[in-house]
């Protein structure tokens, strides 16, 4: 992915970093941040003044720019949900390889189940309200360290077992929860939205192509890593 | 805002007005806009507060903006005053002259209280 220092090349990196990061939170489109640090990059040339002493700490420079119109302010909210299937997909496959291997069947307990909500739950808490988290805001913390706890306390805890999976069943029931991810993924991800430089050709480098058309498969790649990985060790 | 001759409020009051009558003049940038305030003896103004400015006035309607590739610099992105922004600076200025000059008359040693507007202080 294009980084600012790239885009940047004069502006202190760790502010650019901290003023793309709250607008971002703000959902600032990526042209309009781009623009934002061009001004601030040119303006820091022609004074001679560091970022920090022309505008002031990032955060609060962000607080004081116009915000984004209304109808305009990008949310990837919506990418929760896949991105929770496709995480309770991969969860399952490593229990199936297992059982597969072992040729035995998959207890479903009621503890998996609660697991599988906690975990839709912490990924809904993580993708929308990824700014607090990010700001260090202490009710986010608090209600994502609870989540994890529960996920934690669940899968220890010996709960009743609800029914038993075959593996067959049980790789099929992985397969369409990676598949519905990944679908849902290309379906609701927004047009791409780089930052880049008000003066640029906009056009993408190779690595922001290859980042983009990975993202949708990002929870098949962690399984077949992570079930790899697993039987390695 | 530092390095002021006069104190932060005073400038902030008029500050918005004071772009717009710079580019009135004609199109230009950030960086110039500062330093012609500083040049007309207003003060030393920020980028932390001009182009919040600017970006509100942006959205405003009453400039639009552009950028140029710097030959040998950088690039900039340049403010153009519209009919809009143009229409508020006459009508703003026009009232800010009058309250100029009301305030330094009332200021004066020598005013009289005749020189100050009717107000109702029953409600004060």
């Amino acid at each position: 992915m294009s980084g600012n220092n790239d885009l940047f090349p004069t502006l202190d990196p760790a502010w650019a970093q901290e003023l793309t990061i709250e607008l971002r939170i703000r959902g600032v489109d990526g042209a309009t941040i781009g623009e934002t640090l061009a001004t601030a990059e040119a303006h820091c040339q022609d004074s001679g003044e560091s970022a920090i002493d022309a505008f002031g700490p990032a955060r609060e420079y962000a607080g004081t720019l116009p915000p984004p119109p209304r109808g305009t302010v990008r949310s990837d909210r919506r990418l929760a949900v896949p991105s929770a299937i496709g995480l309770a997909g991969m969860l399952l496959s490593f229990r199936t390889v297992d059982a597969w291997r072992a040729a035995a069947q998959i207890p479903l307990t009621l503890g998996t189940v609660l697991t599988w909500i906690a975990v839709l739950g912490a990924t809904l808490v993580l993708v929308g309200h990824l700014g607090l988290l990010l700001r260090g805001r202490w009710r986010a913390w608090a209600i994502m360290t609870g989540l994890f706890a529960a996920i934690g306390l669940l899968s220890v805890t010996p709960t009743p077992t609800l029914l038993h999976l075959a593996p067959g069943a049980a790789a099929a029931l992985v397969a369409v929860l990676l598949g519905t991810s990944v679908a849902l993924t290309y379906r609701l991800s927004p047009e791409p939205d780089m930052i880049r430089h008000p003066l640029g050709n906009g056009a993408r480098s190779r690595s922001d192509v290859v980042v983009e058309g990975l993202t949708p498969w990002v929870f098949v790649i962690l399984t077949v890593v992570g079930n790899g990985l697993s039987q390695i060790a | 805002m530092v390095d002021q001759p006069y104190p932060t409020d005073w400038l902030r009051a008029v500050l918005d007005l004071a772009v717009l009558r710079i580019l009135d003049d004609g199109p230009t940038y950030g960086y110039a806009i500062a330093a012609r305030l500083a040049d007309e003896g207003l003060g030393i103004v920020k980028g932390g507060t001009l182009y919040p400015l600017l970006g509100r006035a942006e959205s405003a309607g009453e400039v639009v903006t552009h950028w140029e590739a710097g030959e040998s610099g950088p690039g900039r992105k340049y403010y153009t005053l519209t009919g809009s922004g143009r229409g508020r600076l006459v009508a703003a200025s026009g009232r800010w002259s009058e309250f100029a000059r009301r305030t330094s008359r009332f200021l004066s040693p020598t005013s009289t209280p005749c020189d100050t507007p009717v107000t109702d202080r029953s409600t004060r």
